[in-house]
């Protein structure tokens, strides 16, 4: 035993002697091999996006719910990119999205209550998205991410649903009450799933988003509406969005 | 808060979100163009009543034609043309015969289609302030930074011979000036009324010492600031044209084009030398656009050369970034560019940028302290960053330049890289090395005697090199300054000599090169087997061996 650690010492010794102190070495044909890796031709992205959308209140389907002005969905996620070609990348997208329903209450198409028109309605909740990325890269300026065209479908998971309701009342008949405000929440009827597609046109840090659900947000088998489907609501969000890109373990970003 | 109230606050939220992006869309759906002119008919021109006398005293020196049609004015009415076209006219350039304008797709397709319109070119890029912090300094690295930065370039012998800069008139382009009037290390320079002009070329008016960035402060006293008697800079007596051609925080579309009328500015006014401590890279520009010829501000900095000016720039803090190489403009041909040292180990600073340029050629050419000591308006400190690298081989090339007047612009240039310790040794992160003023002094036809310092053995493809140090070293000699002045090994920082060696190709450029501490004689060793073709070259304390591999 004694005699391996004797000779691992000399062994050791003879290496710390012999051993030069290289402080600085540039292999130059290897660093410019390595040039260009900008945000346009980078191998690798992430990106941090927020996006802001409305319902399209012009294509909804028959029967649908109509949502008022105010309406809207928020979305703030990641998203992680590798190149294929010079043209292409694909990768992956996750994002929280938040959305509220302002449902209108003089369409004749109402959520709940459907004898009962409330001065406001909205219907609020709360999901996690995630799903494959492909990116068109379309035009690159420089070295900056230049414009592209992402098209992506994504699978969501839902959570905190609520539905608040707002009525102004006649105080005589309501205890001295002028406004009656109620809050439903844990809804049953709400699918916890959900999926669809996406597309986004960017430029740069700017992008153009839609978003299309496939899913029904309502469950086929409820018992608040006599049995029957709920109105489904709006399918389709267009927005616009604000995304910073840059290239893991660099300085470099857009 | 309740649902009601919450909802109210997104709205809110959202509206402003909107105006942003509304915002953004209206100010980004215009672009910078540089839109160039055919021609400059009917422009009449003076030089004599145009150029300061300091300038027209540099162009009859160098040579240059004082009717040279690349100073003359544009034709008013193009300029008038564009303006009416264009959502606004930022700017004209003698030098390329064109106008900066701000426009939008169909404005700029327009403008196009004018007979005078020879080519339009987008601008848009990002600059990287050549300079970064360090939090943590002794005292005793202060006081051996603020003594080596000059120092280890030779200065006590130019200061012994009176030259400190007196005649010689430089430019400073950067971000801003903040408190430069009101600093005690600066003050000889204002009492003795040495800046001579200043202007703000983002405001287009008069500078203001009590706005913008201090970057250009600090870039200052490295050329001229003096701090408890010792020189922080090697020219206090120069002259100043002060030059603010970018802001301080990222904008969203740089200004390049501000550093163009900044360096026909400093021209006109008889700049015998610039300082660029600004760099342009990742936002327009790949690496392969380093090449000398493509962002505006390298050909801007070539046309200053070409006037007889000497442009120092720094080669930038991207050593460590995945861009890693020089960014514009020290990639011109005829900027000397500028690389940063670690003070405490003598050698390459690691953030500090590497060279070469996309064509290969030889950046940076020389190199200085990356830390140095500098004035802003938070006191005197130590900071890094090739920013201050460049700002202190402009003070020694004004020293040389004063006593050397006979050169030109470019034959002090060769002769700022012919001074340097490690020539006619290079590598791309060093070029030559740091300037030396004994060279200035000396006569150099005199052919000097350097015994070698080393030796080398080739053994089975293996090149070993064996120091010799029993020699005199002649770095010694060169360092005689040391004894005309108070200046003990406790004030500056006591680094090893390096053995350097780089493998060079047949095309002149070099495929690798290396840095190594000797241990006692031992100076290191190569495998030359896949080096076949190829010169190898080795430098220990000023001798050099060169071999080739057959």
């Amino acid at each position: 035993m004694w005699n391996k650690f004797i000779l691992l010492f000399f062994l050791g010794v003879s290496l710390i002697a012999q051993g030069q102190d290289t402080v600085l070495e540039q292999d130059v044909n290897q660093q410019l091999e390595n040039m260009d890796q900008g945000l346009g031709s980078a191998k690798h992205l992430m990106a941090s996006s927020n996006k802001f959308g409305f319902y399209l209140s012009s294509i909804y389907e028959n029967d649908s719910i109509r949502t008022k002005s105010g309406s809207f969905v928020f979305d703030l996620g990641m998203q992680e990119l590798w190149r294929l070609g010079n043209h292409f990348m694909a990768g992956y997208n996750w994002e929280y999205q938040f959305n509220i329903f302002k449902v209108r209450q003089d369409s004749g198409v109402n959520l709940l209550s459907m004898n009962l028109e409330h001065d406001k309605q909205n219907l609020s909740f709360h999901q996690m998205n995630f799903g494959p990325v492909f990116r068109i890269k379309l035009k690159n300026k420089g070295n900056k991410i230049g414009q592209y065209l992402d098209l992506g479908a994504y699978g969501s998971i839902n959570f905190g649903y609520s539905l608040f309701s707002r009525d102004q009342v006649d105080p005589t008949i309501n205890n001295g009450a002028r406004t009656i405000e109620t809050k439903q929440l844990r809804l049953d009827y709400i699918n916890r799933w959900s999926y669809g597609v996406e597309a986004v046109l960017g430029q740069n840090s700017l992008n153009f988003w839609a978003k299309y659900r496939l899913s029904n947000s309502f469950k086929t088998s409820n018992n608040i509406n006599n049995g029957n489907l709920l109105p489904e609501l709006p399918r389709l969000f267009l927005g616009i969005g604000f995304s910073v890109a840059s290239i893991p373990g660099s300085k470099v970003n857009d | 808060m309740s649902t009601y109230y919450f909802i109210a606050l997104m709205n809110r939220i959202l509206i402003l979100f909107i105006s942003f992006i509304l915002f953004h869309i209206t100010v980004f759906s215009q672009d910078k163009y540089m839109v160039y002119f055919k021609d400059k008919s009917g422009s009449t021109f003076n030089p004599y009543t145009y150029f300061a006398p300091k300038a027209i005293q540099r162009k009859l020196h160098a040579h240059i034609s004082m009717a040279d049609s690349t100073d003359f004015p544009l034709n008013n009415d193009y300029v008038t043309a564009i303006h009416d076209i264009a959502t606004t006219t930022l700017g004209t350039s003698r030098w390329f015969n064109a106008a900066v304008c701000l426009a939008n797709e169909e404005q700029i397709q327009e403008i196009q289609t004018l007979p005078f319109v020879k080519d339009v070119e987008i601008l848009a890029s990002q600059k990287r302030v050549s300079s970064l912090e360090i939090d943590i300094h002794s005292a005793s690295d202060f006081a051996k930074t603020l003594n080596g930065q000059t120092q280890s370039l030779g200065h006590p012998l130019f200061k012994l011979n009176d030259y400190e800069g007196q005649g010689m008139r430089i430019a400073i382009f950067d971000v801003g000036f903040k408190a430069a009037n009101i600093l005690g290390e600066l003050h000889h320079i204002f009492t003795a009324n040495h800046v001579i002009k200043t202007y703000d070329f983002v405001k287009k008016e008069t500078l203001r010492f009590d706005k913008g960035g201090s970057h250009g402060t600090m870039v200052l006293s490295c050329i001229a600031g003096i701090y408890d008697d010792t020189n922080m800079g090697m020219a206090p007596q120069a002259e100043f044209l002060l030059a603010r051609t970018e802001r301080l925080i990222t904008e969203f579309g740089s200004e390049e084009e501000n550093w163009l009328f900044a360096a026909e500015w400093a021209d006109k006014n008889g700049a015998d030398i610039i300082n660029s401590s600004l760099g342009y890279t990742t936002q327009r520009y790949y690496q392969h656009d380093m090449q000398g010829s493509t962002a505006l501000v390298t050909r801007a900095a070539n046309f200053a050369a070409s006037k007889g000016i000497l442009v120092i720039s720094s080669a930038g803090n991207e050593g460590t970034s995945l861009w890693k190489t020089i960014g514009a403009p020290a990639d011109a041909d005829s900027v000397l560019s500028v690389g940063g040292i670690e003070p405490s180990l003598g050698y390459h600073s690691k953030w500090s940028s590497y060279g070469p340029t996309a064509d290969k050629r030889l950046k940076p050419n020389v190199s200085a302290y990356g830390t140095a000591a500098v004035a802003s308006k938070n006191g005197v400190e130590l900071n890094s960053g090739t920013s201050f690298s460049s700002p202190l081989i402009v003070g020694f090339a004004a020293c040389a330049w004063q006593a050397h007047p006979e050169y030109t612009n470019m034959e002090i240039f060769e002769e700022l890289e012919k001074s340097a310790t490690l020539y006619p040794y290079f590598d791309y992160v060093h070029g030559y090395g740091l300037p030396q003023a004994n060279y200035f002094l000396e006569d150099n036809n005199i052919v000097k005697d350097i015994q070698p310092t080393f030796s080398y053995s080739l053994d089975k493809n293996i090149l070993t090199i064996t120091i010799n140090d029993s020699l005199e070293s002649p770095k010694d000699s060169m360092l005689l300054a040391d004894s005309l002045v108070a200046y003990s090994n406790e004030k500056r920082f006591s680094v090893p000599d390096y053995v350097y060696l780089h493998v060079e190709n047949e095309n002149g450029t070099l495929d690798k090169y290396k840095i190594i501490r000797p241990k006692g004689s031992k100076g290191g060793s190569i495998n030359i087997k896949p080096l076949k073709g190829k010169t190898i070259r080795i430098y220990y304390k000023h001798y050099i061996e060169e071999l080739y591999v057959e």
